[in-house]
């Protein structure tokens, strides 16, 4: 290698080596300033509600009030398991987690499509990086688009929002919208078909079982309602995937509302309940837990 | 694959790598190399567009084979030429300008109840066709007017017509200039990739600060001209006018840093056309390298300047249509080119052409009020030209600047960006400073601390990171 050349590459590596070091120091210092803001919930909050948009739509936690929805839109079991790994230990007075397990979350394209798609990384990527652990680098990392590399590295975000920071690891939607003719159309000659073959939502599911068993949390799955579910979903298919998860975790308990009938007008779409079902559904669901004493 | 991606900062590095520390013995493995690796980077986009290029490179160095071959006989020679012209205007008439041609007819014959809608074809665009066909039409006229002997290094060739830098959106090099600089070994230099890296990383600020930040509320504007006041019509028009500078100029920057980097020179494609005193000045410092091409290629041979007065005009005229037309099919392109020649027409009248030439306030720190009066009559001109440029049709082009002229233009504008705004007069005042280099980050060399230079780079990388807009295509693929 000649001399010029090698001064050349020292120069440009000294340069990305101190822009990575200062990215890093920023990264570790901001990572741990969040980390370090206390999740405290109420000490009479004991139910802990966690999972993608289903829960996030259907459980009113404002008329429920030993609970508490922490759900989110598309989030994958990987960020619910960081997120009951951050907030459990914090917060002792947590008996019971209910997850949402669904024919949608649990489906291979689903749950690839919640890890990969583009903005979902992006925004999932600043909110949860200090809770990743290698793992959650590896998987991040390896869905990385190249468009993503200057929104990834942008921490502007983190900077001006950690004070909020809990408001972004979710709550409950109150949905007024009304797609379900839409979404009927849309889902018309197209029926899930459930395939229990995505590695990182089965391995993060029993990740959570793990987490849950180890610290004495009762887990629930709850699939909330969909609309005309024995029509437009496997449910037969998703049943027994779920029975064959829960046979092997005992302490699990399944909860599932797929084929609830409601009314029209408490859909939002054939995914999600509107207002009006997340205020019809959540009494039930309180009700199960108060006859059954979870 | 664009600049500002992950795969272009991955892919830089290794085929820099390789070219240096595998290939340096080897003048002949470099080329191909540079071949491959150009392919590679075309083929990102779409592979079909490789035969495209592949076919296009072999018309033009055949042309020169046979040129060569019948070297007696003139005729045949401008034969062989002509058809090389043919040949490569046919495929980029073809797939740039068909279904404009094809529509234009069709609406004309809709006037008169007659449906031609069988006339238009689905045809994809390949991306930066117009610079790599400009390219090898270059070396065909410059092989039969004897400028340069045609070559016999097909690689050579292949390199010079696809070199990847340069590729997608020019700087249009000349056969004359690029093509020898792959006959010879090329020896790297320090100081030479120090500065290519320089220019890189300014290209890259002008990309993803100023132009994709503009754009985000441009394109707002443009979308919604009709909810707007006057004043923010302006400054939307305002916003483009830095969007397109500063995404093509920044590409142009990133294209030759990165060249000089593999010991290849290419000619400079804008010299701070914004501070041009009139019309004439900012033609000479605005896409140089495709302004350059058409004086040598058209304005020279229809007999340049050097004829009547109205035959200089014509010629003016020819130019600055077929300037429009090159930037795209549609009329507000050709409008936008109509537009430039009644601005540049009165100085080839008044005999002002050539009037600014010098670098403005060459020996001051600020201008003078005349020059400065210049400057911003220039400008706003040229604002007025982006807006028509910008525009989806002729019709919204018209609303646009017809809104601009109303009482509300000396309202506050709608939508004002602070920040944009203010890295756009921060880049403005580092260029201003820096008028007399080739870009503003050449200052930086003079910092006699290394830690001050270092600072000033992580600075602006840090900048781009923090503050860039959402990332955008650069404008100038589409042509």
């Amino acid at each position: 290698m000649s001399g010029e050349i090698k001064k050349f590459i020292l120069t440009i590596g000294f340069g990305i080596v101190v822009l990575c070091s200062i990215y890093m120091l920023i990264i570790g210092v901001l990572c741990y300033q969040v980390r370090s803001i206390p999740i405290s919930i109420p000490a009479n909050k004991s139910i802990l509600i966690i999972g993608d948009s289903h829960t996030e739509c259907a459980i009113n936690d404002s008329i429920w009030s030993e609970s508490i929805n922490l759900s989110k839109s598309a989030d994958p079991f990987m960020y619910s398991y960081l997120k009951l790994k951050y907030i459990l230990p914090q917060n002792t007075q947590i008996k019971t987690v209910v997850l949402s397990v669904n024919s949608v979350n649990i489906s291979t394209t689903n749950g690839d499509r919640f890890l990969s798609k583009e903005s979902l990384l992006t925004s999932n990527f600043k909110n949860y990086i200090h809770l990743f652990s290698i793992n959650e680098w590896v998987v991040n990392i390896s869905n990385l688009k190249s468009t993503d590399l200057f929104q990834i590295m942008n921490l502007k975000s983190i900077l001006s929002e950690r004070a909020t920071y809990i408001s972004k690891l979710g709550g409950y939607l109150c949905l007024k919208r009304d797609w379900l003719q839409a979404s009927i159309g849309k889902k018309l000659n197209e029926k899930e078909t459930v395939e229990y073959g995505n590695d990182n939502q089965y391995y993060y599911l029993l990740k959570i079982v793990d987490l849950c068993e180890s610290i004495d949390v009762e887990l629930v799955f709850v699939g909330t309602p969909l609309y005309n579910g024995a029509d437009f979903f496997d449910i037969d298919n998703y049943k027994a995937k779920i029975e064959r998860i829960k046979s092997n975790c005992n302490r699990v308990r399944v909860l599932d509302y797929s084929l609830l009938q409601l009314p029209d007008s408490c859909y939002a779409d054939i995914n999600h309940l509107n207002y009006r079902g997340a205020s019809i559904f959540t009494p039930i669901l309180k009700q199960e837990f108060n006859v059954n004493e979870y | 694959m664009i600049f500002n991606s992950l795969e272009f900062i991955l892919f830089l590095p290794c085929v820099f790598l390789i070219y240096w520390l595998l290939l340096r013995r080897s003048l002949t493995l470099q080329n191909i190399f540079i071949v491959i690796v150009s392919y590679v980077f075309y083929g990102s986009w779409n592979w079909r567009f490789l035969l495209l290029i592949a076919f296009t490179t072999v018309c033009s160095y055949l042309s020169g084979v046979f040129i060569e071959k019948y070297n007696e006989n003139r005729k045949i020679q401008k034969a062989i030429s002509a058809g090389s012209i043919v040949v490569n205007l046919f495929i980029l008439g073809l797939f740039k300008y068909y279904n404009f041609f094809a529509d234009s007819f069709a609406a004309l014959f809709k006037q008169f109840g007659v449906a031609l809608d069988w006339v238009t074809l689905d045809i994809l665009l390949p991306v930066g066709i117009s610079f790599y066909t400009f390219q090898a039409l270059s070396y065909s006229i410059d092989v039969y007017t004897k400028k340069i002997k045609p070559t016999h290094d097909v690689v050579s060739f292949f390199a010079y017509v696809s070199f990847f830098p340069q590729l997608v959106a020019g700087p249009i090099e000349k056969a004359t200039h690029l093509l020898p600089q792959f006959y010879k070994p090329r020896l790297f230099s320090y100081q030479r990739a120090v500065d290519g890296s320089r220019q890189i990383l300014w290209g890259l600020f002008k990309k993803i600060v100023i132009a994709d930040n503009c754009a985000y509320y441009t394109n707002q504007i443009f979308e919604n001209y009709t909810d707007y006041d006057g004043s923010t019509l302006l400054l939307g028009g305002i916003y483009f006018a830095f969007q397109i500078y500063g995404d093509f100029s920044g590409y142009s920057d990133i294209a030759i840093g990165t060249s000089k980097l593999f010991g290849i020179d290419l000619k400079r494609n804008f010299d701070y056309p914004y501070f041009s005193r009139d019309i004439g000045e900012f033609w000479r410092r605005w896409h140089i390298s495709l302004n350059t091409w058409f004086r040598d290629y058209i304005y020279i041979p229809l007999g340049g300047s050097r004829v009547s007065k109205s035959k200089v005009v014509r010629n003016t005229l020819i130019i600055f249509l077929v300037s429009g037309l090159w930037h795209g099919a549609n009329w507000t392109f050709v409008t936008w080119g109509l537009y430039h020649s009644l601005l540049f027409i009165p100085l080839i009248l008044l005999g002002t052409t050539k009037k600014s030439t010098d670098i403005v306030a060459v020996n001051s720190t600020l201008p003078t009020i005349k020059e400065f009066v210049g400057m911003v009559t220039t400008f706003i001109l040229v604002v007025i030209g982006w807006v028509i440029f910008r525009a989806d049709n002729i019709t919204q082009a018209y609303g646009y600047l017809d809104g601009i002229c109303s009482t509300s233009l000396l309202s506050i504008p709608q939508v004002l960006s602070y920040k944009t705004i203010a890295f756009v007069i921060s880049s403005i005042i580092l260029e201003w400073i820096a008028r007399k280099y080739e870009h503003p980050l050449q200052i930086v060399s003079d910092l006699k601390y290394r830690s001050l230079r270092w600072s000033v780079y992580l600075i602006l990388i840090i900048i781009m990171i923090e503050f860039g807009g959402n990332p955008e295509t650069f404008v100038y693929f589409q042509f």
